[in-house]
């Protein structure tokens, strides 16, 4: 047992501090029932791929490589500046700096999403829904879900956000925030890499 | 006595010899090499990196208390 980072009770009893946070484990469970989904849905994407002759099939829209490849620009930099916002909140928790930048974070996802979205009008008005093809299907199924998550984090980052206003978010709080948005933004690439660019 | 045992068995052997052969094999109707490479890849995904996050996480855990 280590004691190292043990601390008294209030009744004198020795109190192991978990290694990990109970928001944070929590977190990290979940991301990793997630990711098994996301390697549930990339796989049966590459099943399908490797047995089609061409792909993606003849007669439907390319999907937009490089307006895509700039809003990942968008997404990668909200992580830098999560980083740079919890960096922040550790040596002044509830400053003017880490307000400013969990606040571009949370601008930086929603033009993501904005992008994605008006891209995605764009390419229904070409012709690739859900049912045109299984690269139609694969496309919204794997992107549209990655959306969605991209939507449920930039929900959470509100309330962190609306938390560190009042001035009650706890540091723990922030890294599962912060874990869960990492994930979001760590699986775009290999999306991107995997659906765009093969 | 053994008789009865075996005769007890009778309706799952019969249930055996009812059963057809599935030819849903998703990978014998694939005869393609990237076919059958995305198959060894998204195995291996699926089996291990579960096993690796558990891993991950408990080798994470034992080290802090070590």
């Amino acid at each position: 047992m280590r004691y190292a980072e043990a601390s008294y009770s209030g009744e004198g009893a020795l109190k192991r501090q978990p290694p990990i946070a109970n928001s944070v484990l929590g977190m990290i469970l979940f991301i990793m029932t997630e990711l098994m989904f996301f390697a549930a849905l990339v796989s049966a994407f590459l099943i399908i791929k490797s047995s089609v002759e061409a792909w993606p099939p003849e007669g439907q829209p390319r999907l937009p490589v490089f307006v895509t490849a700039i809003n990942s620009v968008f997404l990668l930099s909200s992580a830098v500046t999560l980083f740079l916002a919890n960096r922040s909140f550790r040596q002044d928790a509830y400053g003017d700096p880490t307000l400013k930048l969990l606040k571009a974070t949370l601008y930086l996802g929603i033009l993501f999403v904005a992008i994605q979205g008006f891209e995605w009008a764009r390419l229904i008005s070409y012709g690739l829904t859900m049912t045109s093809s299984q690269y139609g299907a694969f496309f919204y199924l794997i992107i549209g879900t990655h959306a969605l998550h991209a939507i449920g984090a930039i929900i959470g980052l509100v309330w962190l956000y609306r938390l560190m206003k009042e001035r009650r978010l706890k540091q723990q709080t922030f890294s599962a925030g912060q874990i869960f948005w990492y994930f979001v933004v760590g699986l775009w690439p290999i999306l991107y890499v995997l659906v765009y660019l093969t | 006595m053994k008789l009865l045992r075996l005769f007890r068995l009778f309706p799952f052997l019969l249930l055996l010899a009812l059963a057809k052969p599935a030819l849903a094999c998703s990978v014998c109707a694939v005869a393609s090499e990237e076919a059958r490479y995305a198959y060894y890849f998204t195995t291996g995904l699926l089996t291990f990196l579960p096993l690796f996050m558990i891993g991950g996480i408990v080798y994470y855990v034992a080290k802090k208390y070590r």
